[in-house]
């Protein structure tokens, strides 16, 4: 096949490869593709800058598969990154508990309330995961530490495959869902779960420093730092929006 | 201004061009182009499917005309059309006054 075919013509064919649909509709986006592309150029414009202008055929294929397309797998790419982000966040509060552990101890992070009492058996357990423990909760703080870190950590580590994957096969361009649905969202979620992790934190707080306030105030602290991010690309995009 | 902060609006921005007078895509693209002195330089492969989506919708209808010897879909804007963009129009107006007042 010749290599100078006019370009309109092989731009036709390249979006004829990629649209999908019932044949009547493929015929009729070719006939006014055909007939916008000619009438550019007829105006002046060269083939090639008739063509860039329009956009390239698989992301104008995408744009009418989505005029049919139902809006269900649209807000389930979003449930699936905002789940992804949220798992990310918890892993973020599992580092935070890291560093609160380090600096004030593992009662800080988890230690039972006051008047908590250990079976002998339930002691032994704990002794057994950290036999260095002065105490039965010194044991206890320092064993439910653990499990807020590492199961925090671990849905960190599964967010950042969720989100890897929403990046590389989910994300799409051309979805309806109104402009900056997931930040309003992740920024409304994240804010009021923020708030009530501070309440809960700081409740306990005023209980002693030794009673696991840490856990709330580690997720209080990424959540409210999450809100105040996505409220941010918020009122961003409104502002620019009205200028 | 960029297709993505368009998101949402160019629908009504449509039916805005077509109010006046039916018209062929590029004839709707160039309206849409002139009449917002320049901003709206949309990638042109966008306004096709949201066209097609109106139509879907009722909204927009259409049919072939042969200009030059070329056929040509013609859209116009449908009574149902007319009402959702005075609906959109009255509901823009409070969305931006709203908008204006917190933000001066």
């Amino acid at each position: 096949m010749s290599s100078d075919r006019d370009p309109v013509e092989q731009y036709l064919d390249r979006l004829l490869v990629e649209l999908r649909g019932r044949v009547p509709d493929v015929r009729r986006i070719l006939v006014e593709v055909d007939d916008h592309l000619h009438e550019a150029i007829a105006e002046g414009m060269s083939p090639h800058d008739a063509i860039a202008s329009f956009g390239s055929p698989r992301a104008v294929a995408r744009r009418f598969d989505a005029v049919d397309a139902p809006i269900v797998p649209d807000l389930c790419r979003l449930a699936w990154k905002l789940g992804a982000v949220g798992l990310i966040a918890i892993g973020l509060s599992g580092v935070l508990s890291l560093g609160m552990r380090a600096a004030w101890g593992s009662a800080f992070v988890a230690g039972d309330p006051v008047g908590v009492t250990y079976t002998a058996a339930r002691c032994a357990d704990y002794r057994e995961y950290h036999p260095g423990a002065s105490t039965c909760a010194a044991a206890a703080s320092a064993h439910h530490a653990d499990e807020i870190e590492e199961y925090r950590v671990l849905a960190g580590i599964l967010g950042v495959v969720g989100f890897g994957l929403w990046r590389w096969k989910l994300r799409r361009d051309a979805d309806r869902l109104p402009i900056e649905l997931d930040h309003t969202i992740a920024g409304v979620a994240f804010g009021l779960g923020g708030l009530a992790c501070l309440a809960q934190g700081v409740s306990m707080l005023a209980e002693g420093t030794q009673h696991g306030a840490g856990q709330w105030l580690s997720a209080a602290v990424v959540a409210l730092a999450a809100a105040a991010y996505a409220g941010t690309r918020v009122l961003r995009t409104l502002r620019v929006g009205v200028a | 201004m960029s297709s993505e902060r368009l998101k949402g609006h160019l629908e009504p921005l449509l039916l805005g061009v077509l109010k006046r007078k039916p018209a062929h895509g590029y004839a709707v693209i160039a309206g849409l182009r002139e009449r917002s002195g320049g901003e709206f330089d949309l990638p042109e492969g966008t306004v096709y499917p949201a066209l097609h989506r109106l139509e879907k919708q009722g909204l927009v209808d259409s049919h072939w005309e042969v200009v030059d010897g070329r056929r040509r879909r013609v859209y116009s804007i449908t009574g149902a059309g007319a009402n959702v963009l005075a609906e959109q129009r009255a509901e823009f107006d409070v969305f931006a006054a709203s908008v204006r007042m917190v933000l001066s």
